[in-house]
């Protein structure tokens, strides 16, 4: 499972502290081991983790590989850590979305996310 | 006793469009890989007709039907008004003794229609209950038993 991959990648104080990094730029595998207390050989293998779990992409810069955040991987723990009902009821919301004029931009979220309500003591 | 569990979503069209959305062309939108018994292998999310037995009148059923052709119940509806709403037992994965209830109603709310989902009858799950009404509720719940697992 997919999120399964992602909880693994994030159970790690210092590929949160990359994450958190590449959150504020894009950066190189040695721009990130100077500032991060361990090596550069140990970035590479947190960076190598992080890419598997679909937390972060690299593209490159001549000999150089720049990693930024990739947002798949939080998607899948997104969508696991929502309640059971809000997937359908999403989808549902959804089904109705089909106007020719959808410019919502890139398709994140949504302003009608099914919501809890408050509970009136029944049953 | 448990509290329900209850959602609403409003959509912006008629309780009849809704309601028929809902019900009749559920497997255009239901999230059948996630959501479903056989996950990946689920072909199909239907309300079927199933005539009752010894001159019961004639039920709805909503069934999952598998890439082998297994169909899963997953609930016998009990009350059924259209475009009002219905009321059904659920209990997909699960046998008919643990079947909690959920009841599904359309209600016009400006130029659309407010659909609200309970979900109730939590204590046919036993020493369960509050684990399983957890998942439903919040998944945070099921990521805190992952790490406490």
């Amino acid at each position: 499972m997919a999120y399964e991959e992602t909880l693994d990648a994030l159970a790690d104080g210092t590929r949160r502290q990359i994450l958190a990094l590449l959150r504020e730029q894009p950066r190189s595998v040695g721009a990130l081991a100077e500032v991060l207390p361990v090596s550069q050989p140990a970035v590479s293998q947190h960076l190598r983790i992080l890419r598997e779990a679909k937390l972060v992409w690299a593209t490159r810069d001549g000999a150089r590989r720049i990693y930024h955040l990739d947002t798949e991987g939080l998607d899948s723990l997104r969508a696991y850590v929502a309640s059971f009902w809000d997937g359908p009821l999403h989808a549902f919301r959804s089904s109705f979305d089909e106007e020719p004029t959808r410019d919502k931009g890139s398709g994140q979220g949504s302003p009608t996310r099914p919501r809890v309500i408050e509970e009136e003591g029944e049953g | 006793m448990m509290d329900p569990v209850m959602k609403d979503v409003w959509i912006p069209v008629s309780a009849e469009v809704a309601f028929k959305r809902f019900t009749d062309e559920l497997r255009s939108w239901w999230p059948m890989a996630t959501h479903s018994v056989s996950r990946e292998n689920c072909r199909d999310v239907r309300f079927d007709s199933r005539s009752g037995a010894d001159g019961d009148p004639e039920s709805r059923i909503l069934v999952e039907e598998d890439a082998e052709g297994t169909i899963h119940t997953w609930g016998i509806v009990g009350h059924w008004d259209p475009p009002r709403g219905f009321i059904m037992s659920w209990h997909p994965g699960r046998g008919p003794e643990e079947a909690q209830e959920i009841e599904i109603s359309f209600e016009p709310e400006g130029e659309g229609t407010r659909v609200r989902l309970a979900h109730r009858g939590w204590e046919a799950l036993g020493e369960r209950a509050a684990e399983i009404r957890g998942r439903y509720d919040d998944g945070w719940i099921g990521v805190l038993q992952l790490f406490a697992g």
